[in-house]
Protein backbone atom coordinates (compact mmCIF):
# COMPACT_ATOMS: atom_id res chain seq x y z
CA UNK A 1 0.00 0.00 0.00
CA UNK A 2 1.26 3.47 -0.93
CA UNK A 3 0.01 6.51 0.99
CA UNK A 4 0.52 10.19 0.24
CA UNK A 5 -0.65 12.66 2.88
CA UNK A 6 -0.55 16.37 2.18
CA UNK A 7 2.56 16.38 0.01
CA UNK A 8 4.03 19.80 -0.86
CA UNK A 9 7.17 20.11 -2.91
CA UNK A 10 8.84 23.28 -4.13
CA UNK A 11 11.84 23.43 -6.45
CA UNK A 12 13.97 26.47 -5.75
CA UNK A 13 16.32 28.05 -8.23
CA UNK A 14 18.71 29.83 -5.88
CA UNK A 15 20.51 31.67 -8.67
CA UNK A 16 17.40 33.15 -10.25
CA UNK A 17 15.71 33.49 -6.88
CA UNK A 18 12.60 31.81 -8.22
CA UNK A 19 10.70 28.81 -6.98
CA UNK A 20 8.23 26.46 -8.63
CA UNK A 21 5.47 24.69 -6.74
CA UNK A 22 5.82 21.17 -8.13
CA UNK A 23 3.27 19.58 -5.81
CA UNK A 24 0.56 21.17 -3.73
CA UNK A 25 -1.35 19.23 -1.12
CA UNK A 26 -1.34 15.88 -2.87
CA UNK A 27 -3.02 13.06 -0.96
CA UNK A 28 -4.18 9.62 -2.08
CA UNK A 29 -3.83 5.96 -1.27
CA UNK A 30 -2.99 3.09 -3.57
CA UNK A 31 -4.16 -0.35 -2.48
CA UNK A 32 -2.04 -3.44 -2.74
CA UNK A 33 -2.32 -5.09 -6.15
CA UNK A 34 -3.93 -2.04 -7.69
CA UNK A 35 -2.90 -0.76 -11.10
CA UNK A 36 -2.82 2.99 -10.66
CA UNK A 37 -1.99 5.52 -13.37
CA UNK A 38 -0.98 9.10 -12.64
CA UNK A 39 -1.70 11.13 -15.72
CA UNK A 40 -1.01 14.74 -16.59
CA UNK A 41 0.95 17.12 -18.84
CA UNK A 42 4.64 17.75 -18.27
CA UNK A 43 5.40 19.86 -15.22
CA UNK A 44 2.45 18.56 -13.19
CA UNK A 45 4.74 16.87 -10.71
CA UNK A 46 3.83 13.28 -11.58
CA UNK A 47 7.44 12.15 -11.86
CA UNK A 48 8.23 13.91 -8.59
CA UNK A 49 5.57 11.74 -6.96
CA UNK A 50 7.28 8.64 -8.31
CA UNK A 51 10.65 9.88 -7.10
CA UNK A 52 9.18 10.33 -3.65
CA UNK A 53 7.79 6.77 -3.44
CA UNK A 54 10.96 5.37 -4.96
CA UNK A 55 13.00 7.15 -2.29
CA UNK A 56 15.01 9.26 -4.73
CA UNK A 57 13.43 12.47 -3.49
CA UNK A 58 13.51 12.87 0.28
CA UNK A 59 13.06 16.63 0.76
CA UNK A 60 9.39 17.56 0.79
CA UNK A 61 6.58 18.42 3.16
CA UNK A 62 3.97 15.85 4.08
CA UNK A 63 4.12 12.12 4.60
CA UNK A 64 4.70 9.29 2.16
CA UNK A 65 4.32 5.76 3.53
CA UNK A 66 4.82 2.42 1.86
CA UNK A 67 3.16 -0.46 3.71
CA UNK A 68 2.80 1.79 6.72
CA UNK A 69 6.45 2.80 6.92
CA UNK A 70 7.69 6.28 5.99
CA UNK A 71 9.99 6.23 2.95
CA UNK A 72 13.57 6.99 3.97
CA UNK A 73 15.59 5.42 1.17
CA UNK A 74 15.29 3.56 -2.12
CA UNK A 75 15.24 -0.20 -2.38
CA UNK A 76 14.35 -3.32 -4.34
CA UNK A 77 10.92 -3.60 -2.71
CA UNK A 78 9.91 -0.74 -5.05
CA UNK A 79 11.45 -1.62 -8.40
CA UNK A 80 11.60 1.31 -10.80
CA UNK A 81 11.27 1.12 -14.59
CA UNK A 82 12.73 4.31 -16.04
CA UNK A 83 11.79 6.00 -19.30
CA UNK A 84 15.49 6.03 -20.24
CA UNK A 85 15.69 2.27 -19.43
CA UNK A 86 18.70 2.77 -17.10
CA UNK A 87 20.22 -0.55 -18.14
CA UNK A 88 23.94 -0.87 -17.57
CA UNK A 89 25.43 -0.62 -21.06
CA UNK A 90 28.67 -2.40 -20.09
CA UNK A 91 26.78 -5.53 -19.02
CA UNK A 92 25.19 -8.04 -21.37
CA UNK A 93 21.48 -8.79 -21.11
CA UNK A 94 22.19 -11.74 -18.84
CA UNK A 95 24.73 -9.80 -16.76
CA UNK A 96 22.18 -7.03 -16.23
CA UNK A 97 19.80 -9.63 -14.79
CA UNK A 98 22.52 -11.16 -12.64
CA UNK A 99 23.54 -7.77 -11.30
CA UNK A 100 19.92 -6.98 -10.38
CA UNK A 101 19.39 -10.29 -8.60
CA UNK A 102 22.69 -10.08 -6.73
CA UNK A 103 22.05 -6.47 -5.72
CA UNK A 104 18.63 -7.36 -4.38
CA UNK A 105 20.05 -10.28 -2.45
CA UNK A 106 18.02 -12.75 -4.51
CA UNK A 107 20.87 -14.73 -5.98
CA UNK A 108 20.69 -18.46 -5.32
CA UNK A 109 21.74 -21.64 -7.10
CA UNK A 110 18.66 -21.58 -9.34
CA UNK A 111 18.88 -17.91 -10.22
CA UNK A 112 20.66 -18.37 -13.51
CA UNK A 113 17.83 -20.61 -14.69
CA UNK A 114 15.15 -18.27 -13.31
CA UNK A 115 16.80 -15.39 -15.11
CA UNK A 116 16.80 -17.31 -18.40
CA UNK A 117 13.14 -18.24 -17.93
CA UNK A 118 12.12 -14.64 -17.37
CA UNK A 119 14.16 -13.46 -20.35
CA UNK A 120 12.54 -16.17 -22.45
CA UNK A 121 9.09 -15.03 -21.37
CA UNK A 122 10.01 -11.46 -22.33
CA UNK A 123 11.19 -12.60 -25.76
CA UNK A 124 14.88 -12.00 -25.10
CA UNK A 125 16.16 -15.59 -25.29
CA UNK A 126 18.23 -14.92 -28.36
CA UNK A 127 19.93 -11.90 -26.86
CA UNK A 128 21.44 -13.28 -23.64
CA UNK A 129 24.94 -12.19 -24.62
CA UNK A 130 23.99 -8.96 -26.38
CA UNK A 131 24.78 -5.57 -24.99
CA UNK A 132 21.89 -3.10 -24.46
CA UNK A 133 23.20 -0.87 -27.24
CA UNK A 134 22.42 -3.52 -29.83
CA UNK A 135 18.81 -3.89 -28.63
CA UNK A 136 15.82 -1.93 -29.91
CA UNK A 137 14.00 0.44 -27.57
CA UNK A 138 11.20 -2.05 -27.01
CA UNK A 139 13.62 -4.83 -26.12
CA UNK A 140 15.54 -2.56 -23.78
CA UNK A 141 12.35 -1.77 -21.90
CA UNK A 142 11.46 -5.48 -21.84
CA UNK A 143 14.81 -6.10 -20.20
CA UNK A 144 14.21 -3.30 -17.70
CA UNK A 145 10.87 -4.93 -16.78
CA UNK A 146 12.46 -8.40 -16.69
CA UNK A 147 14.98 -7.04 -14.22
CA UNK A 148 12.20 -5.95 -11.86
CA UNK A 149 10.43 -9.30 -12.22
CA UNK A 150 13.70 -11.05 -11.43
CA UNK A 151 14.14 -9.23 -8.13
CA UNK A 152 10.57 -10.21 -7.27
CA UNK A 153 9.60 -6.70 -6.30
CA UNK A 154 6.00 -6.55 -5.02
CA UNK A 155 5.68 -3.04 -6.45
CA UNK A 156 6.62 -1.73 -9.85
CA UNK A 157 7.05 2.02 -10.24
CA UNK A 158 6.99 2.95 -13.91
CA UNK A 159 8.02 6.44 -15.02
CA UNK A 160 6.60 6.97 -18.53
CA UNK A 161 8.17 3.65 -19.50
CA UNK A 162 6.78 3.54 -23.03
CA UNK A 163 7.13 7.25 -23.76
CA UNK A 164 10.14 6.86 -26.04
CA UNK A 165 8.75 3.95 -28.06
CA UNK A 166 6.97 3.89 -31.39
CA UNK A 167 3.19 3.40 -31.36
CA UNK A 168 3.20 -0.29 -32.37
CA UNK A 169 5.84 -1.32 -29.88
CA UNK A 170 4.10 0.71 -27.22
CA UNK A 171 0.77 -0.98 -27.74
CA UNK A 172 2.26 -4.48 -27.66
CA UNK A 173 4.16 -3.67 -24.46
CA UNK A 174 0.97 -2.29 -22.91
CA UNK A 175 -0.79 -5.59 -23.67
CA UNK A 176 2.08 -7.57 -22.17
CA UNK A 177 2.08 -5.39 -19.09
CA UNK A 178 -1.61 -6.07 -18.44
CA UNK A 179 -0.99 -9.82 -18.79
CA UNK A 180 2.00 -9.59 -16.49
CA UNK A 181 0.00 -7.68 -13.92
CA UNK A 182 -2.77 -10.32 -14.00
CA UNK A 183 -0.23 -13.08 -13.46
CA UNK A 184 1.90 -11.48 -10.78
CA UNK A 185 -0.62 -9.27 -8.95
CA UNK A 186 2.03 -6.62 -8.49
CA UNK A 187 1.10 -3.14 -7.30
CA UNK A 188 1.80 -0.94 -10.31
CA UNK A 189 2.34 2.81 -10.01
CA UNK A 190 2.33 4.07 -13.57
CA UNK A 191 3.24 7.60 -14.70
CA UNK A 192 2.09 8.73 -18.14
CA UNK A 193 1.14 11.83 -20.09
CA UNK A 194 -1.22 9.87 -22.33
CA UNK A 195 -4.90 9.64 -21.39
CA UNK A 196 -5.30 6.65 -23.71
CA UNK A 197 -2.50 4.76 -22.06
CA UNK A 198 -3.83 5.50 -18.57
CA UNK A 199 -7.37 4.37 -19.41
CA UNK A 200 -6.17 1.31 -21.28
CA UNK A 201 -4.00 0.07 -18.43
CA UNK A 202 -5.19 1.20 -15.04
CA UNK A 203 -7.84 0.32 -12.47
CA UNK A 204 -7.84 3.93 -11.42
CA UNK A 205 -6.52 7.09 -13.05
CA UNK A 206 -5.42 10.15 -11.09
CA UNK A 207 -5.29 13.28 -13.26
CA UNK A 208 -3.00 16.16 -12.34
CA UNK A 209 -2.49 19.69 -13.66
CA UNK A 210 0.66 21.84 -13.44
CA UNK A 211 1.60 25.12 -11.69
CA UNK A 212 1.07 24.09 -8.98
CA UNK A 213 0.95 20.32 -9.44
CA UNK A 214 -2.28 19.08 -7.92
CA UNK A 215 -4.89 16.38 -8.34
CA UNK A 216 -7.92 17.52 -10.34
CA UNK A 217 -9.70 14.26 -11.06
CA UNK A 218 -9.83 10.64 -9.91
CA UNK A 219 -11.50 8.03 -12.09
CA UNK A 220 -12.17 4.35 -11.53
CA UNK A 221 -12.00 2.72 -14.93
CA UNK A 222 -14.74 0.13 -14.94
CA UNK A 223 -14.20 -1.52 -18.30
CA UNK A 224 -13.48 -5.23 -18.61
CA UNK A 225 -9.98 -6.10 -19.81
CA UNK A 226 -8.75 -6.41 -22.51
CA UNK A 227 -10.00 -2.94 -23.25
CA UNK A 228 -10.84 -1.57 -26.63
CA UNK A 229 -9.55 2.00 -27.07
CA UNK A 230 -12.12 2.62 -29.79
CA UNK A 231 -15.18 1.68 -27.74
CA UNK A 232 -17.73 4.36 -26.69
CA UNK A 233 -17.19 3.85 -22.95
CA UNK A 234 -13.43 4.23 -23.41
CA UNK A 235 -14.02 7.51 -25.19
CA UNK A 236 -16.39 8.62 -22.47
CA UNK A 237 -13.56 8.36 -19.93
CA UNK A 238 -11.19 10.10 -22.30
CA UNK A 239 -13.60 12.97 -22.88
CA UNK A 240 -13.97 13.31 -19.15
CA UNK A 241 -10.23 13.64 -18.61
CA UNK A 242 -9.57 15.98 -21.52
CA UNK A 243 -12.38 18.28 -20.40
CA UNK A 244 -10.76 18.72 -17.00
CA UNK A 245 -7.32 19.28 -18.53
CA UNK A 246 -8.56 21.81 -21.07
CA UNK A 247 -10.67 23.80 -18.63
CA UNK A 248 -7.57 25.37 -17.08
CA UNK B 1 45.98 -6.44 -46.69
CA UNK B 2 44.88 -3.46 -48.73
CA UNK B 3 44.90 -1.32 -45.61
CA UNK B 4 48.40 -2.54 -44.79
CA UNK B 5 49.61 -1.42 -48.20
CA UNK B 6 47.92 1.95 -47.83
CA UNK B 7 49.52 2.40 -44.43
CA UNK B 8 53.03 1.25 -45.21
CA UNK B 9 53.89 2.11 -48.80
CA UNK B 10 54.92 5.65 -47.94
CA UNK B 11 57.23 4.89 -44.98
CA UNK B 12 58.88 2.16 -47.05
CA UNK B 13 59.20 4.48 -50.02
CA UNK B 14 60.87 7.10 -47.78
CA UNK B 15 63.37 4.53 -46.48
CA UNK B 16 64.24 3.45 -50.04
CA UNK B 17 64.65 7.06 -51.09
CA UNK B 18 66.88 7.70 -48.09
CA UNK B 19 69.00 4.63 -48.85
CA UNK B 20 69.31 5.70 -52.48
CA UNK B 21 70.28 9.26 -51.48
CA UNK B 22 73.07 8.07 -49.20
CA UNK B 23 74.45 5.57 -51.72
CA UNK B 24 74.50 8.33 -54.35
CA UNK B 25 76.33 10.63 -51.91
CA UNK B 26 73.49 13.14 -51.92
CA UNK B 27 73.42 12.68 -48.17
CA UNK B 28 76.48 12.31 -45.96
CA UNK B 29 76.50 8.95 -44.17
CA UNK B 30 78.05 10.38 -40.98
CA UNK B 31 75.06 12.73 -40.59
CA UNK B 32 72.37 10.57 -42.15
CA UNK B 33 73.33 6.91 -41.75
CA UNK B 34 71.87 4.71 -44.45
CA UNK B 35 68.97 2.48 -43.38
CA UNK B 36 70.84 -0.59 -44.64
CA UNK B 37 73.85 0.00 -42.37
CA UNK B 38 71.49 0.80 -39.50
CA UNK B 39 69.72 -2.52 -40.06
CA UNK B 40 73.05 -4.38 -40.16
CA UNK B 41 74.02 -2.88 -36.79
CA UNK B 42 70.57 -3.63 -35.41
CA UNK B 43 70.73 -7.21 -36.60
CA UNK B 44 74.16 -7.61 -35.07
CA UNK B 45 72.91 -6.26 -31.75
CA UNK B 46 69.93 -8.60 -31.88
CA UNK B 47 72.15 -11.63 -32.54
CA UNK B 48 74.62 -10.67 -29.80
CA UNK B 49 71.69 -10.36 -27.38
CA UNK B 50 72.53 -6.75 -26.66
CA UNK B 51 69.18 -5.35 -27.73
CA UNK B 52 67.27 -8.05 -25.87
CA UNK B 53 69.33 -7.44 -22.75
CA UNK B 54 68.81 -3.67 -22.98
CA UNK B 55 65.12 -4.08 -23.77
CA UNK B 56 64.59 -6.33 -20.78
CA UNK B 57 66.28 -3.83 -18.45
CA UNK B 58 64.21 -0.99 -19.91
CA UNK B 59 60.95 -2.94 -19.83
CA UNK B 60 61.34 -3.59 -16.14
CA UNK B 61 61.72 0.12 -15.41
CA UNK B 62 58.89 0.92 -17.78
CA UNK B 63 56.44 -1.52 -16.24
CA UNK B 64 57.33 -0.90 -12.61
CA UNK B 65 57.14 2.87 -13.11
CA UNK B 66 53.93 2.69 -15.10
CA UNK B 67 52.38 0.32 -12.56
CA UNK B 68 53.23 2.52 -9.57
CA UNK B 69 52.22 5.73 -11.36
CA UNK B 70 48.95 4.51 -12.83
CA UNK B 71 47.86 2.70 -9.67
CA UNK B 72 48.48 5.80 -7.58
CA UNK B 73 46.79 7.95 -10.24
CA UNK B 74 43.64 5.81 -10.31
CA UNK B 75 43.44 5.61 -6.53
CA UNK B 76 43.95 9.36 -6.07
CA UNK B 77 41.54 10.19 -8.89
CA UNK B 78 38.86 7.95 -7.40
CA UNK B 79 39.30 9.30 -3.90
CA UNK B 80 39.22 12.91 -5.07
CA UNK B 81 36.16 12.31 -7.23
CA UNK B 82 34.28 10.63 -4.41
CA UNK B 83 35.30 12.82 -1.48
CA UNK B 84 34.86 16.55 -1.69
CA UNK B 85 37.14 17.25 1.26
CA UNK B 86 40.00 15.21 -0.22
CA UNK B 87 39.37 16.98 -3.52
CA UNK B 88 39.68 20.42 -1.89
CA UNK B 89 42.71 19.35 0.11
CA UNK B 90 44.70 18.00 -2.84
CA UNK B 91 43.53 19.90 -5.91
CA UNK B 92 45.98 22.84 -5.61
CA UNK B 93 48.94 20.53 -5.02
CA UNK B 94 47.94 18.30 -7.91
CA UNK B 95 47.47 21.19 -10.33
CA UNK B 96 50.84 22.74 -9.48
CA UNK B 97 52.91 19.55 -9.53
CA UNK B 98 51.18 18.50 -12.74
CA UNK B 99 52.39 21.69 -14.42
CA UNK B 100 56.05 20.96 -13.60
CA UNK B 101 57.73 19.01 -16.43
CA UNK B 102 58.76 15.64 -14.97
CA UNK B 103 62.27 16.01 -16.45
CA UNK B 104 62.98 18.86 -14.03
CA UNK B 105 62.79 16.33 -11.19
CA UNK B 106 66.03 14.67 -12.35
CA UNK B 107 68.10 16.61 -9.81
CA UNK B 108 65.99 15.64 -6.84
CA UNK B 109 65.48 12.11 -8.05
CA UNK B 110 69.25 11.56 -7.97
CA UNK B 111 69.53 13.27 -4.58
CA UNK B 112 66.82 11.09 -3.11
CA UNK B 113 67.40 7.78 -4.87
CA UNK B 114 71.05 7.90 -5.93
CA UNK B 115 71.95 6.71 -9.39
CA UNK B 116 70.65 3.58 -11.04
CA UNK B 117 67.20 2.19 -11.68
CA UNK B 118 65.33 3.89 -8.86
CA UNK B 119 65.41 7.49 -10.08
CA UNK B 120 64.26 6.31 -13.53
CA UNK B 121 61.30 4.50 -11.97
CA UNK B 122 60.59 7.59 -9.88
CA UNK B 123 60.46 9.79 -12.99
CA UNK B 124 58.16 7.39 -14.85
CA UNK B 125 55.84 7.07 -11.87
CA UNK B 126 55.68 10.80 -11.35
CA UNK B 127 54.91 11.49 -14.99
CA UNK B 128 52.23 8.84 -15.35
CA UNK B 129 50.30 9.63 -12.17
CA UNK B 130 48.66 12.76 -13.54
CA UNK B 131 47.09 11.61 -16.81
CA UNK B 132 45.59 8.69 -14.88
CA UNK B 133 44.46 10.89 -12.02
CA UNK B 134 42.78 13.52 -14.16
CA UNK B 135 41.05 11.05 -16.44
CA UNK B 136 39.86 8.82 -13.61
CA UNK B 137 38.58 11.87 -11.76
CA UNK B 138 36.66 13.12 -14.80
CA UNK B 139 35.36 9.65 -15.58
CA UNK B 140 33.94 9.13 -12.11
CA UNK B 141 32.48 12.64 -11.95
CA UNK B 142 30.76 12.14 -15.29
CA UNK B 143 29.00 8.90 -14.36
CA UNK B 144 25.37 9.40 -15.28
CA UNK B 145 23.28 9.81 -12.13
CA UNK B 146 20.64 7.44 -13.51
CA UNK B 147 22.97 4.42 -13.27
CA UNK B 148 23.58 5.13 -9.62
CA UNK B 149 19.86 5.60 -9.02
CA UNK B 150 19.03 2.36 -10.80
CA UNK B 151 21.70 0.41 -8.93
CA UNK B 152 20.62 1.79 -5.56
CA UNK B 153 17.01 1.02 -6.39
CA UNK B 154 17.98 -2.58 -7.14
CA UNK B 155 19.58 -2.66 -3.70
CA UNK B 156 23.25 -2.62 -4.73
CA UNK B 157 25.63 -2.45 -1.79
CA UNK B 158 28.66 -0.16 -1.84
CA UNK B 159 31.06 -2.77 -3.19
CA UNK B 160 28.88 -3.63 -6.20
CA UNK B 161 28.03 0.02 -6.77
CA UNK B 162 31.71 0.83 -6.87
CA UNK B 163 33.05 -2.04 -8.97
CA UNK B 164 30.16 -2.85 -11.29
CA UNK B 165 28.76 0.61 -11.82
CA UNK B 166 31.07 3.53 -11.05
CA UNK B 167 34.35 1.97 -12.11
CA UNK B 168 32.82 0.33 -15.19
CA UNK B 169 31.22 3.59 -16.24
CA UNK B 170 34.54 5.41 -15.80
CA UNK B 171 36.56 2.75 -17.64
CA UNK B 172 36.59 4.54 -21.03
CA UNK B 173 38.19 7.58 -19.40
CA UNK B 174 40.62 5.48 -17.38
CA UNK B 175 41.80 3.74 -20.55
CA UNK B 176 42.28 7.10 -22.27
CA UNK B 177 44.43 8.12 -19.31
CA UNK B 178 46.41 4.90 -19.59
CA UNK B 179 47.08 5.55 -23.25
CA UNK B 180 48.55 8.98 -22.51
CA UNK B 181 50.50 7.51 -19.59
CA UNK B 182 52.07 4.78 -21.71
CA UNK B 183 53.27 7.36 -24.22
CA UNK B 184 54.78 9.43 -21.43
CA UNK B 185 56.32 6.39 -19.75
CA UNK B 186 58.41 5.56 -22.85
CA UNK B 187 59.73 9.11 -23.03
CA UNK B 188 60.52 9.25 -19.33
CA UNK B 189 62.12 5.81 -19.40
CA UNK B 190 64.67 7.00 -21.93
CA UNK B 191 65.20 10.26 -20.02
CA UNK B 192 65.67 8.33 -16.79
CA UNK B 193 68.24 6.08 -18.43
CA UNK B 194 70.33 9.00 -19.57
CA UNK B 195 71.28 9.31 -15.91
CA UNK B 196 73.93 6.75 -15.07
CA UNK B 197 72.27 3.36 -15.25
CA UNK B 198 74.39 0.36 -16.26
CA UNK B 199 72.14 -0.81 -19.12
CA UNK B 200 68.95 -0.17 -21.01
CA UNK B 201 67.94 1.23 -24.37
CA UNK B 202 68.41 4.87 -23.36
CA UNK B 203 71.82 4.17 -21.85
CA UNK B 204 73.15 2.38 -24.94
CA UNK B 205 71.80 5.23 -27.03
CA UNK B 206 73.76 7.71 -24.85
CA UNK B 207 76.95 5.71 -25.21
CA UNK B 208 76.51 5.45 -28.96
CA UNK B 209 76.27 9.23 -28.98
CA UNK B 210 79.50 9.52 -26.97
CA UNK B 211 81.35 7.32 -29.47
CA UNK B 212 79.62 8.89 -32.45
CA UNK B 213 78.17 5.53 -33.58
CA UNK B 214 75.50 7.05 -35.79
CA UNK B 215 74.22 3.68 -37.04
CA UNK B 216 73.64 2.43 -33.53
CA UNK B 217 72.08 5.74 -32.43
CA UNK B 218 69.55 5.46 -35.22
CA UNK B 219 68.99 1.73 -34.60
CA UNK B 220 68.15 2.29 -30.95
CA UNK B 221 65.95 5.28 -31.70
CA UNK B 222 63.97 3.15 -34.13
CA UNK B 223 63.73 0.29 -31.61
CA UNK B 224 62.37 2.67 -28.95
CA UNK B 225 59.91 4.06 -31.46
CA UNK B 226 58.75 0.58 -32.41
CA UNK B 227 58.18 -0.40 -28.79
CA UNK B 228 56.11 2.73 -28.24
CA UNK B 229 54.14 2.05 -31.39
CA UNK B 230 53.51 -1.61 -30.49
CA UNK B 231 52.53 -0.89 -26.90
CA UNK B 232 50.01 1.68 -28.07
CA UNK B 233 48.66 -0.77 -30.63
CA UNK B 234 48.29 -3.41 -27.93
CA UNK B 235 46.47 -1.01 -25.62
CA UNK B 236 44.08 0.02 -28.39
CA UNK B 237 43.28 -3.66 -29.01
CA UNK B 238 42.68 -4.29 -25.30
CA UNK B 239 40.54 -1.14 -25.04
CA UNK B 240 38.46 -2.17 -28.02
CA UNK B 241 37.76 -5.48 -26.34
CA UNK B 242 36.97 -4.04 -22.91
CA UNK B 243 34.79 -1.31 -24.40
CA UNK B 244 33.05 -3.50 -26.98
CA UNK B 245 29.74 -2.63 -25.30
CA UNK B 246 30.09 0.92 -26.65
CA UNK B 247 29.83 -0.29 -30.21
CA UNK B 248 26.62 -2.22 -29.70
CA UNK B 249 27.93 -5.35 -31.43
CA UNK B 250 27.20 -8.80 -30.17
CA UNK B 251 29.84 -10.64 -28.27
Amino acid sequence: MIEFHGIFKTFKNTQAGTSIAALENVSFIQKEGEFLAIMGPSGCGKSTLLNIVAGFELKYEGVCRVNGKPVTNTGPDRGVVFQEYALFPWMTVEENMTFAMKSAGKWTKNSSKISKDILGRMGLSNFLNSFPKSLSGGMRQRLAIARIIAIDSPMMLMDEPFGALDALTRSSLQKELVTLWHETKKTIFFITHSADEAIYLADRVIVMTPRPGKIVLELNIEIERPRDPTSPEFNEYKKNILQVLNSD
Amino acid sequence: MKVAIQKWWFPIFLLCFWEFSVSNKWLDHSFFPAPSSMIIVMWGDILSGKIIHDSWASFQRFFVGLFIGSTLGVLLGLTMAVSKSVDFMLSAIVQIIRAIPPITWIGFSILWFGIGTKPAIFLISLGTIFPMLINTYDGVRQVDEIYIRAAMNLGAKRRMLFWNVILSAALPNILTGLRVSIGLAWILMVVGELIAVPNGLGQTLMRAQDYNQVDRMLAYMIVIGLYGFLSDLLLVQISNYLLRWQRGLER
